[in-house]
């Protein structure tokens, strides 16, 4: 395996939003796209595969039912301000079962 | 219940594998080598009337009352510090001894004040009781010599006075000055009659001095006494409780008369104490009565309006058909819930329940989210389960200890007394922290290394730590071969051993020296024993969980895991943080960390609770108000939490408040969040509540109730109540109920009940079948996942940068008087200590900018800007500057970002980029909110 160093990592992430989003407004998810490519920059170390599940993994195992609507409805797999591991995990993110969305 | 006066051997039982028998007035004793012949002869019922001796100090043999008869022994040897030895014969009571002891009594009593009637420790006051004992009937000498009797008082510490004309020059305040507490603020002024203790030559108030209460609970006159049993007198009975402060979790003995407190004492037989306090849980328990406590429900329509008292009825009624509307109109998500870690287990067990069963999602989270949730994920990640490894006396077998990112001396004062303690017994010490923490240097203690590290570095650091242990064959290797994931053990000493991660290469980073990081590796990894301790600026930083597992790591490479002395150790901020952790407070788990998708947990779950349960993780509080922001989260039942104080960007906080229609505030007073709030439920103070806290060592204690709740309902029958109104009843007649219920649920409490905490004290989880009475140390065999799993770390620097706007970085902290927010102990006298928050800046930056010590300076960042006064010290280091959040006039999260931990979105407090400046005025903000005046409601 390519064992990538804190730098050649940070590196990688280079196009991650330089700033986060104004205060209090995510409707674009821009926030969400930070928070994901964060979570990419943390597996990165590992191989490719192992790395974009791991991700995928991580957003469905702690993201909302909201969050993730959201993210999938702002973005595309190819945006260009993704991580390249979080390109590759978009489709592996569950879409959200709005079934569960009506009041109980 | 009477009040109840601990069993006191007099001086400490020894620990020893060796025993030695003698025999005390005809009676044999066997006790531990090294025991005490007073203490030993304690074992018998005897006790040697004695003045300067108590169990928790060592022995010092002054008072001379203690005289024993030993046979083959020439002369009265004091029996406290005549270690028993084997076939010893002792006489405590010959005429011989009465009459010295009497004679020694008779010179105490000619300089002491005979006001026992008017004294207020009259009838808890030992002198008075060994005067009884020798059977002092008159004094020869008369009282017209020189005396101490008009002596001044200092009454300058806001709850205890020093009389010196009731000492008696026993040391015993001195004692446990040094011992206990370690601050050495106390001496003896003067040499023979002008003996007198004294603060270092100021008064009270003015000395170092922490007023943690060790010297006044270790005199034995009135000679240093609680103010408040100066003015109430002596407590007529005693209920056992636990503080609500710090997640050390000290025991507590309430002392009280009726249902009025009149002291709070700690507890000697509280393992996590061991019978010491500080100043807040010791005295600063006065906010439980304070006048600004709201007891009756309120609510309003709209966040202008004025609030209106209501019955309970009407308020659980209203809250309940708010929520309902909220869900009709805006879906089964549209609301959510926050636990506090300031309520029992059980409050915070039933309002996650709540939130799952009667909202009917996982919309729940907790305060942990802004502290210590990196380290459920990092420690769980590694060890397979989200809690620390030991128990707080693992330290005193510790050889090197790593604090990292923790200032205990002010944050877990109890714990530091502790440490300090080991540490003056010689064991070693590295520090990790930006600031020159108190630890780095004071009485008797210092650290080998301070590693000064720049904020938002400790990853770096912790690969270069790691970097040397790989590199210079450090690795215990047996350990990591038959405990660990070899594989990833490989991958990762491949990653930490490459050149970019050496301490040289970090350095540029860390701004620490590489010479100074190899010899802390070196220290730690040779140790012996070496244990790791960490606190909040271990956790808020973008790389808070990455450095939770590297912690773990090193701690595993060098095979400091699983035994007493050893272990990675989070100094939980909240008395029961780790508690409303493990009771299911995060959006993703149930009680005992599984993960709602877990279909065989949750049908668990389902089963016992009658309710098909949502498989997947709710919100978190940071989501939570970006959902509330963009529209689709309406409402908040906010339990015990100050959310608008606290959370990080205060203006995001307030507009994701200010942006839904039913905020639901359960708290003692009308704190910053509720301004935003439509319905306020209040709580009860820790006195008042019935139930358990869990503290950092997973330490499970019973918290009992002290007096009846002021507001006329228990918290968790509220949360009951309300479930009720929702439509989902939960049938509990008492906490010990709904504990029967997270045993039920919870594997790692299987064991656990109010018998059994009552029996035992307290309970370490796991406590199950295999663990009957608690788990002191964890990971001791085998790690809770099998083998330990080595996470490869990469440093990744936070995307908050210093700039030429903001060239200066800002860290948040918490000082010892304060605690949090401030609303417990903003209400206390402690703010004599701590009147408002200030920054502290070095020197070099200070004069930079032409800013003088005392100054009003504009601390400005990317996110908005505060004033606030300046000190100037060299505690920092050049480019940091810091302060606190205790006073919400301040509004220190004004500044502070929503930069996040990548893996748990907790904040990043501990780096913001900031500039400061010398102003005039406080700021616009600053102005409003002290006003009152809300923009956003505007």
């Amino acid at each position: 395996m390519t064992i990538l160093t804190g730098r050649s990592a940070i590196e990688s992430g280079r196009s991650m939003p330089p700033n986060d989003p104004p205060a209090g407004v995510d409707s674009d998810g821009k926030r969400l796209a930070m928070m994901a490519n964060q979570i990419a920059l943390f597996f990165a170390i590992y191989p490719t595969e192992e790395a974009a599940a791991a991700v995928a993994n991580h957003i469905n195992q702690f993201w909302g039912r909201a969050m993730r609507r959201q993210f999938l409805a702002s973005f595309s797999a190819d945006d260009p301000t993704f991580h390249p591991l979080v390109a590759r995990a978009f489709t592996r993110i569950r879409p959200p079962d709005d079934r569960w969305t009506v009041a109980p | 219940m009477t009040v109840l006066k601990e069993f006191d051997t007099g001086t400490p039982i020894r620990v020893a594998e060796k025993t030695v028998t003698l025999a005390i007035d005809g009676r044999e004793v066997t006790v531990p080598a090294g025991t005490s012949v007073m203490a030993a002869a304690m074992q018998l019922g005897t006790r040697i009337p004695r003045l300067c001796s108590t169990d928790s100090l060592e022995p010092f043999g002054s008072c001379r009352l203690c005289l024993v008869e030993i046979e083959g022994r020439r002369g009265t040897p004091s029996s406290c510090t005549t270690p028993a030895e084997p076939g010893m014969v002792v006489r405590t009571e010959t005429d011989r001894l009465a009459k010295l002891r009497r004679g020694v009594m008779e010179l105490y009593i000619s300089d002491h004040p005979l006001d026992c009637l008017t004294c207020a420790a009259n009838g808890d006051c030992e002198l008075q009781d060994m005067a009884g004992a020798v059977g002092l009937r008159d004094v020869r000498y008369g009282y017209a010599g020189a005396s101490h009797l008009g002596s001044t008082k200092d009454r300058s510490n806001p709850y205890f006075d020093y009389d010196p004309a009731k000492c008696i020059v026993c040391y015993r305040c001195v004692r446990a000055c040094e011992e206990v507490q370690g601050t050495f603020a106390l001496t003896v002024l003067g040499r023979g009659f002008e003996s007198r203790i004294g603060p270092g030559g100021s008064d009270f108030l003015g000395s170092e001095c922490v007023s943690c209460g060790a010297c006044v609970q270790a005199c034995p006159t009135a000679t240093l006494i609680e103010k408040s049993v100066v003015e109430h007198g002596q407590a007529e009975r005693t209920v056992l409780t636990t503080c609500a402060y710090c997640g050390v979790g000290c025991s507590f003995k309430a002392e009280l008369q009726g249902n009025r407190v009149v002291r709070m004492v700690p507890y000697k037989g509280g393992k996590a104490n061991d019978g010491h306090s500080c100043v807040k849980g010791r005295f600063a328990w006065g906010y439980a009565t304070h006048r600004d406590r709201v007891t009756r429900p309120m609510i309003r329509a709209r966040i202008s309006d004025p609030w209106q008292e209501v019955s309970w009825e009407q308020a659980i009624a209203h809250a309940a058909a708010e929520f309902k509307r909220l869900q009709r109109t805006y879906g089964r998500e549209a609301i959510g819930g926050i636990t506090s870690s300031r309520c029992t287990n059980e409050e915070v067990f039933v309002v996650q329940k709540l939130v799952r069963a009667a909202f009917r999602n996982n919309n729940v989270d907790t305060c942990a989210r802004v502290c210590h949730a990196p380290t459920g994920y990092g420690l769980k990640t590694t060890f397979g389960t989200s809690a620390g490894t030991q128990d707080f006396q693992s330290v005193e077998q510790a050889d090197v200890v790593m604090v990292i990112g923790a200032n205990p001396t002010d944050g877990h004062p109890v714990f530091a007394s502790r440490l300090k303690r080991r540490l003056r017994q010689g064991a070693r010490l590295i520090v990790v922290d930006p600031r020159r923490i108190d630890l780095v240097r004071g009485p008797h203690v210092r650290a080998d290394h301070h590693l000064a590290l720049l904020p938002g570095t400790n990853v770096a650091m912790i690969n270069a730590l790691a970097h040397v242990v790989v590199t210079e064959g450090l690795v215990d290797e047996a350990f990591v071969r038959e405990r660990c994931e070899t594989g990833d053990f490989e991958l990762w000493a491949r990653f930490v051993a490459l050149s970019e991660n050496s301490p040289e290469a970090m350095e540029r980073f860390t701004g620490v020296p590489a010479a100074e990081v190899r010899a802390a590796a070196r220290l730690y990894a040779r140790a012996g024993n070496a244990a790791i301790y960490y606190g909040l600026g271990v956790t808020e930083h973008s790389q808070g969980s990455t450095m939770v597992m590297g912690m773990a790591n090193l701690a595993m490479a060098t095979g400091n895991i699983g035994r007493v002395g050893v272990g990675v150790n989070p100094l939980r901020g909240q008395n029961n943080v780790q508690g409303s952790c493990d009771m299911g407070s995060f959006p993703h788990e149930y009680p005992g960390y599984r993960h709602v998708s877990d279909d065989a947990t949750r049908q668990t779950f389902e089963a016992l609770w009658g309710v098909t349960l949502d498989t997947e993780a709710g919100l978190r509080i940071p989501n939570m108000l970006d959902e509330a922001v963009g529209g689709g989260f309406k409402g908040l039942l906010i339990q015990g939490e100050d959310i608008a104080q606290s959370d990080p960007n205060t203006r995001h906080v307030v507009a994701g408040l200010t942006a839904m229609e039913c905020v639901v505030v359960q708290d003692l007073f009308l704190n910053e969040t509720a301004r935003y709030a439509h319905i306020f439920l209040p709580g009860t103070s820790f006195l008042e509540k019935d139930g358990t806290f869990t503290n950092a060592e997973r330490r499970i204690s019973r918290v009992r109730q002290v007096m009846p709740p002021v507001t006329g309902k228990a918290e968790w029958q509220i949360t009951v109540d309300l479930a009720q109104a929702m439509g989902y009843p939960m049938a509990y007649d008492s906490p010990a109920a709904i504990m029967a219920e997270i045993a039920q649920l919870t594997p790692t409490f299987a064991g656990v009940s109010f018998a059994k905490l009552d029996e035992l004290g307290s309970i370490q989880w796991p406590c199950n079948d295999g663990a009957p009475t608690g788990t002191p140390i964890m990971h001791v065999d085998r790690f809770v996942r099998g083998r330990g799993r080595f996470m490869i770390t990469s440093f990744v620097p936070t995307e908050e940068r210093v700039g030429p706007r903001f060239p200066l970085i800002l860290t948040t902290g918490r000082i010892l008087s304060q605690y949090n927010v401030g609303a417990q102990t903003r209400r206390t006298a402690n703010t004599v200590w701590h009147p408002r928050d200030v920054l502290e800046i070095h020197p070099f930056d200070a004069e930079a900018r032409g800013i003088r010590d005392g100054d009003l300076v504009a601390l400005a960042s990317r996110k908005g800007e505060i004033a606030l006064e300046a000190v100037i010290t060299e505690r920092m280091q050049p480019g940091v500057v810091y302060t606190t959040f205790h006073h919400p006039g301040t509004g220190a999260n004004v500044v502070t970002t929503e930069f996040s931990d990548w893996a748990t979105n907790c904040p990043e407090y501990k780096v913001t980029a900031v500039e400061v400046r010398r102003t005039n005025d406080y700021t616009h903000w600053e102005v409003r909110n002290r006003i009152g005046a809300l923009d956003a409601a505007e």
